[in-house]
């Protein structure tokens, strides 16, 4: 249901930094429960724990924001392979976790500044310095599990986020109103501006990537990068599930990557008794067995034939040589 | 790489602010105090939250800052606690001058830039989790056995020339007075003394009258039935045994001087004593006196008295003289001066109270307590009244920081008393991340705040297919029109 929410439309631009800004809520609602549930052991009041356990409270506070955050922005992509909602889970989950711990150090590094050098608000340096370690290790955590060009673009939306957010704290400060808020929309605009960045830029990286031109989920696109995916019905088993009702078989063909250089070239193969064609300058070209076809940028692979099909574009972003 | 970053981040922010903020100190040492006027940091932020307890064993009056508002303009204020540690009760009455609030390494802010008020609202503002705090400051700590003596000699029949009076005579108006000090349950007033506080009520004329009661009682009844015994007594002359009165009373208060030596019970003794009239016997009621000047060795005798029984029973005594009338000028009476051979009894105390003769028998270095001369009854309540709230009335304290100066992080504040000073320190709570509660009624709280951006955001989810249909749709019918 979620996934055909992603249509050809530029606004779908804005469902990851949504989602990253719903981790925000999420953390903000986290944190204000593990506040309420630490108050109440240490019989203390939630309002004054931030006196009382510093320590906790800062890293308590970014340790959410990573696991929330963390695990809003990379659910879009395993949602757009069309992969079951364990899998999404999972997905997040684990990048979740580890952008929570990124969180956490980057909340105790926060804790041992303000605490060691008794900064606040007003002092401009240390707030922004502070604000882009604690992006910058959320953004880098959250992504660090796929370990590719990715991983940098979320440090690049965690430093955007974190600038955004220092600007969010010092207007909140100059025009007095309550931290209350800050507290809550500061998750939100980290969140925000991960979720922008992973999502809305990647194709500057090099490798290749799988556009659906037609049906239900039109304008998705499959970003290839280092390992062969395989394309079919089936949520359990494939890295690229597409609708069946559209002709699509299980498994019905098999993009393979190899190493080129600096980048990487594709071939594909059908692995169906349904039609694989890949149309280049006007011709169709059929792809039959094991005879893998190579693709260049530009083409258009059609999948199953007859009323029921999938059209999907290839595009090549690895140069010659 | 984890590692490496806090620490940079740290070189940065210690090249930025270098001066280090150690742990919080709560002080509770006796300090020598210092007045220097100067410059001291500001900030905008604002803190809530007790701390700053003063060491008890250490400090006779321990001081605990309750709370810290900062505002932008350099202006703050503080909810400040300053507990004398014997009673458990609220020092009264200090007074700016006593007061030095020292922000970081600066010095202490100039007496001038200092606002001290003892009022209720300091505890308002105390967060909801203080509560336990907040009833302990609000409730007196201290059980009091209260020893009424009410003037009934023949001057006390006249009424007094006030609205507030309506038509009471003197006694009359002492007697509703005591009736309005006392609690009974039900009953929707703010009494001084409430229903675990034991009375004991005497009367004079030409004769101590303390056979009215068998002994304390916190029973309301009884004590308002003697009250109205009281109304119907008939004064046998002008002259009163005031002295006399009160030296019985002492003699009470004696025998009862162990109980209130108990550090567990905090039990203290209080006289309050009404009247209009001049002593005009002797201290065992027997003789008569004309001339105010025969008063005179009857009086130090008294305050001798008076300072025994203090010291008998650990400084747990208080006296309150109540005076229904004016001080005023009267042949050979004055009241800084001893009285002139002139000064005759029966002619004097029909112009004015004895202030001079109730100022020394209250004197604040003899003994706790007060005098007053009031023609209202209601100012004579206030009186007594307020006196007693202030000792469980906390501190309001607004400071204004000297402009331009930087935020500071630690807030040290000494309260000077009988040459010692006792402090307290409130660390700031760091700003960089931002505190989850709300330090002010807001009209939107941030619970609400979330779930209205939640649903925004989710709505926006939907936007992207709902556009995409939209242009479907059109497409559709336009295509249909063409065919």
């Amino acid at each position: 249901m979620f996934r055909s929410l992603l249509v050809d439309n530029p606004l779908r631009f804005l469902i990851s930094p949504v989602l990253g800004a719903l981790g925000g809520v999420a953390s903000w609602c986290l944190f204000a429960l593990l506040l309420a549930v630490y108050a109440d052991n240490q019989g203390v009041g939630v309002d004054l724990l931030q006196r009382e356990n510093p320590a906790f409270y800062n890293a308590a506070y970014f340790a959410c924001i990573g696991l929330c955050v963390g695990f809003a922005c990379n659910m879009l992509r395993v949602i757009q392979d069309g992969q079951g909602p364990l899998r999404v889970a999972g997905a997040g989950l684990l990048s979740g976790l580890i952008a929570g711990m990124g969180g956490l150090v980057g909340g105790l590094a926060i804790h041992l500044v303000v605490e060691t050098a008794g900064t606040t608000v007003s002092d401009l340096l240390p707030l922004v310095g502070c604000y882009l370690v604690v992006g910058l290790l959320v953004g880098l955590s959250s992504r660090i599990t796929t370990f590719d060009r990715f991983t940098l673009l979320g440090a690049l939306g965690g430093l955007l986020g974190g600038g955004v957010a220092v600007g969010l704290r010092l207007g909140l400060a100059r025009w007095d109103i309550d931290e209350a808020y800050a507290t809550l929309l500061i998750p939100m605009i980290l969140g925000f501006g991960i979720g922008l960045v992973t999502y809305s830029l990647p194709s500057f990286v090099s490798g290749a990537s799988l556009r659906i031109l037609t049906g239900n989920f039109r304008g998705q696109t499959k970003e290839l990068e280092n390992r062969d995916i395989v394309i079919g019905n089936n949520k359990r088993r494939l890295q690229w599930v597409l609708p069946k009702w559209e002709g699509v078989q299980d498994p019905h063909a098999c993009i393979e990557v190899r190493a080129d250089g600096r980048g990487y070239r594709h071939w594909v193969k059908n692995l169906s008794r349904k039609a694989v064609v890949v149309l280049r300058s006007g011709k169709r070209n059929r792809v039959r067995g094991e005879d893998a076809v190579e693709l260049e940028d530009g083409d258009v692979l059609v999948f199953a034939t007859g009323k029921n099909y999938v059209k999907v574009r290839y595009t090549q972003r690895t140069e010659n040589g | 790489m984890p590692r490496v970053l806090p620490a940079l981040l740290l070189g940065l922010a210690l090249a930025v602010n270098p001066s280090p903020i150690t742990a919080d100190e709560n002080a509770g040492s006796p300090q020598e105090s210092e007045a220097e006027g100067s410059e001291t940091p500001a900030a905008p932020a604002t803190e809530i939250g007790p701390e700053g307890a003063g060491s008890e064993e250490a400090c006779p009056h321990p001081v605990r800052i309750l709370w810290r508002s900062q505002e932008r303009d350099g202006t703050g204020q503080l909810g400040l606690a300053v507990t004398d540690s014997e009673t458990g009760q609220q020092v009264p009455r200090l007074e700016a001058s006593q007061i030095s609030v020292q922000v970081d390494e600066a010095p202490p802010l100039p007496a001038e830039a200092l606002q001290l008020k003892q009022t209720r609202s300091v505890l308002e503002r105390l967060p909801p989790s203080e509560q336990e705090l907040r009833e302990a400051l609000s409730t007196d700590p201290v059980s009091y056995d209260v020893f009424f003596s009410v003037d009934l000699s023949r001057s006390m029949a006249e009424k007094l020339p006030h609205e507030d009076n309506s038509d009471l005579t003197k006694r009359e108006l002492a007697v509703s007075l005591i009736d309005r000090m006392i609690k009974e349950s039900g009953q929707n007033r703010s009494p001084v003394f409430d229903s675990d506080d034991r009375i004991f009520l005497a009367g004079f004329d030409s004769s101590p009258k303390t056979d009215l009661m068998s002994g304390l009682t916190p029973d309301r009844v009884e004590v308002r039935s003697v009250l109205s015994a009281l109304l119907e007594h008939t004064p046998q002359s002008e002259n009163t045994a005031l002295f006399a009165s009160l030296d019985n009373t002492l003699k009470i208060v004696t025998g009862l001087a162990p109980s209130y030596l108990d550090e567990s019970a905090r039990r203290e003794a209080v006289i309050v004593l009404f009247t209009h009239s001049f002593n005009g016997r002797n201290l065992e009621g027997r003789s008569s006196l004309n001339r105010c000047r025969q008063n005179e060795p009857l009086l130090s005798e008294l305050v001798e008295r008076i300072e025994r029984v203090r010291e008998a029973t650990g400084n747990r005594l208080r006296i309150y003289i109540l005076a229904l009338g004016a001080e005023g000028p009267a042949t050979g009476y004055s009241l800084d001066e001893a009285p002139g051979r002139r000064c005759r009894i029966s002619a004097a105390q029909r112009k004015t109270v004895d202030g001079r003769s109730f100022r020394a028998l209250t004197d604040p270095k003899l003994v706790t307590g007060g005098y007053t001369a009031q023609a209202s009854g209601l100012q004579l309540l206030r009186f007594l009244k307020e006196d007693f709230e202030l000792r469980s009335t906390p501190y309001e304290l607004s400071y204004r920081l000297p402009a331009g100066s930087q935020r500071g992080r630690t807030l040290t504040l000494g309260v000077t008393r009988d040459g010692v000073t006792c402090s307290a320190s409130l660390r700031s709570a760091s700003d960089i991340v931002p505190a989850i509660a709300a330090q002010s009624e807001l009209e939107t709280s941030s619970g609400e705040l979330a779930l209205f951006l939640t649903c925004l955001l989710i709505v926006c989810l939907f936007v992207p297919r709902s556009l995409t249909n939209l242009v479907g749709v059109l497409k559709s019918k336009s295509k249909k029109k063409r065919r």
